[in-house]
């Protein structure tokens, strides 16, 4: 038994030399090819956009609508292209080609112009399709996000909104209070659920916290793609430093 | 070979967890300062055909000084259209309160039967649009000040977990009569009655736990001697008669003892006797005087004035007697300790030319005066802590004030003649 180990290991230890054998000749083949090939001298500038911090004007989610009631229509003439163009079936001449007869040029003209309006049309209605079914279907979001959960900026947006209520209702009797507070927000923007998962022991100072949630809510718009939303605040005067 | 296996596993696997845990975030809300908030109140509306204004604005001003006094609340007397169908059944219209900045209201009716006063208040949240607080109380005309005191502290409780002070009557010593005696009268000064009428000179006043009886020394005897008697009667029973001084006596936390000063054996030495005088226990064992014990909450320890070292200061020992430490290290002489109901601190009195207030930690740290206008003595704690009645000298007789804990708000509430010291709060009812 004792050698039947052994040899498993000594097979182990074989396969691994082997592999970093292999490895090691994948590096070094690849060090041969870039002196062959070197790496172009020009840098490339690369830009990071900040992406969450971008002032947006309805700042959940970067609802692509200016406003809350703005309608489709409108986000539609500002919204981009849906995807790529695709090039008409149909070649255009080059202007100032070959010479064509007028009628001919004419009837060519004709055909050309409703052929490109067809494709304008098809065009703007797969847009408009396209931005309907991200509104109705709960997808809006930042590019590249699936849509359906509530994104960090939710959180900010909603962090702001309390912070700015706090401000009005902060009252308190003991010397450094703190509550961490768990909230549950309903898709249509209400508070379904005010936990509070750490109590401070300052009966004023939760009820200073309880009313600034109340006022928080007055003001607060649906979490993005009207979805359950979820997130846990810790509430306590500036300068206090939790425990 | 199998460790570095299981290695990279135990790796893998502390990674996964690492990454769960960090998963939950923490999002800070925080503001500055620490507001007051804004009470409303309306005086209360005559439900009957007996219309009194008088006793809505009396009401209405009762509480609009207890809840200042609290420290909490800028409560302000507001006049408002009455109410069609009463409070029970009118709909309270908040927008004009909200509008207005108010956070809270307090809207009240009474109902005046010949001598029977029967009122009912209640206290709205502007904001959530909703009642807090309802109470109804029953009683006569003159009931009137304690039912407003009475909803104050019940206000305290359900906003910041306390029940207020303000039901609580202060006791304290004064010349009013010819003699020093004991009178009481409410916190804020309203309905004095005189307790002592011994002709002779009364002094420290501590009442007992249950708020029933009373304990004293008097001098009617011609020695200052330690008697009890109980609120509701006019007979003095002697507990202490022991040859020398029976001074400064405190009632313990559980009502069963009492800490006291006896001269007996020469110089002052505190003692612990039961509450009908007996088994005398004695505490300090030294060559100088020591008086004035002061509890704390829980009994464990007592607080006292010692001049053992030079000077009178502050000690604490355990209730036993034992583990003397000095508390004050100051200059001056200190005097009047008076351990808070909370049992982190301790007022007392600090004599560097004149006298003033202080208050200090259990643990000697965090000495702060409290007073500096005239000559301020004898501080006690309200039952809930909030505030501190002291007597003060400041341009005339010597009177009761009362001030929040942190000092502010001085207010002079005593409104006998003579001089008024020595007060202290009855316990709540």
């Amino acid at each position: 038994m004792h050698a039947l180990h052994r040899r498993s290991d000594t097979w182990l230890g074989v396969t691994l030399l082997l592999s970093a054998t292999v490895h090691v000749a994948a590096f070094v083949c690849m060090l041969w090819l870039q002196q062959l090939n070197p790496a172009l001298d020009q840098l490339q500038t690369t830009y990071y956009v900040d992406v969450v911090n971008l002032p947006v004007v309805a700042p959940q989610a970067g609802n692509p609508l200016p406003e809350a009631n703005a309608t489709v229509e409108e986000a539609v003439a500002t919204a981009p292209q849906a995807g790529p163009q695709k090039p008409p079936a149909t070649p255009l001449p080059a202007s100032g080609g070959g010479k064509v007869p007028p009628s001919e040029d004419h009837g060519f003209q004709e055909r050309m112009a409703k052929l490109t309006a067809k494709a304008a049309e098809q065009r703007q209605a797969a847009a408009l399709e396209s931005l309907r079914a991200k509104i109705s279907g709960g997808k809006t979001g930042m590019p590249g996000a699936t849509g359906s959960q509530s994104g960090s900026d939710y959180t900010a947006y909603l962090h702001s909104r309390l912070k700015d209520a706090f401000r009005e209702t902060i009252s308190y009797q003991s010397a450094a209070p703190f509550a961490v507070v768990r909230l549950t927000i309903d898709g249509d923007g209400r508070i379904l659920l005010t936990r509070f998962e750490r109590s401070s022991g300052d009966k004023l100072f939760e009820s200073a916290v309880q009313r600034a949630i109340t006022l928080a809510e007055q003001r607060i718009v649906p979490p993005p793609g009207r979805t359950t939303y979820e997130g846990t605040f810790v509430f306590k005067p500036q300068g206090v430093t939790q425990q | 070979m199998k460790r570095i296996i299981r290695l990279l596993f135990g790796l893998a696997l502390l990674c996964s967890l690492t990454g769960t845990a960090g998963s939950a975030t923490y999002i800070e809300v925080t503001a500055p300062g620490n507001r007051l908030l804004r009470l409303a109140i309306v005086p209360a509306q005559p439900l009957g055909a007996t219309i009194k204004p008088e006793l809505a604005n009396e009401m209405a001003e009762a509480q609009v000084f207890d809840l200042t006094m609290s420290g909490l609340f800028t409560a302000e007397r507001r006049d408002a259209a009455p109410l069609p169908q009463g409070l029970g059944l009118s709909v309270i219209d908040y927008i004009p309160w909200l509008s207005a900045g108010y956070d809270l209201l307090i809207r009240g009716e009474y109902e005046l039967r010949g001598d029977e006063l029967t009122v009912e208040f209640r206290l709205f949240d502007v904001l959530s649009k909703r009642p807090l607080l309802i109470k109804r109380y029953l009683g006569s005309r003159t009931d009137l000040r304690r039912f407003s005191h009475s909803f104050v502290d019940e206000l305290l409780a359900t906003l910041a977990g306390e029940r207020g002070p303000f039901s609580s009557r202060i006791l304290f010593v004064s010349t009013q009569s010819g003699n020093k005696e004991i009178f009481a009268m409410d916190w804020d000064g309203h309905h004095l009655q005189q307790i002592t009428k011994s002709g002779a000179i009364t002094i420290s006043p501590d009442v007992s736990p249950d708020g029933r009886e009373i304990i004293f020394t008097s001098y009617k005897r011609g020695n200052p001697d330690l008697y009890k008697r109980a609120l509701s009667s006019s007979v003095d029973v002697p507990l202490s008669t022991r040859p020398g001084v029976n001074i400064t006596g405190a009632w313990s936390p559980d009502g069963t003892k009492i800490a006291l000063g006896l001269s007996k054996d020469g110089n002052t030495e505190l003692y612990l006797i039961n509450r009908d005088g007996s088994a005398p226990e004695r505490l300090t064992v030294t060559q100088a005087a020591n008086l004035s014990p002061s509890w704390s909450p829980d009994g464990s320890k007592i607080a006292f004035v010692s001049d053992r070292l030079g000077r009178p200061h502050i000690f604490i020992m355990d209730a036993n007697g034992g583990n003397v430490r000095r508390l004050t290290t100051n200059a001056g002489n200190n005097f009047n300790p008076a351990w808070s109901p909370k049992g982190d601190k301790i007022a007392y009195t600090h004599q560097s030319g004149g006298f003033q207030i202080f208050v200090i930690n259990t643990d000697g740290s965090g000495d702060t005066q409290l007073t500096s206008e005239g000559s301020n003595e004898r501080p006690r704690w309200s039952p809930d802590g909030r505030l501190i009645a002291f007597s003060s000298k400041r341009g005339g007789n010597e009177a009761i004030y009362v001030m929040r804990a942190d000092g502010s708000g001085q207010t002079k509430v005593s409104r006998s003649g003579g001089n008024s010291t020595h007060p202290v709060w009855t316990p709540h009812h």
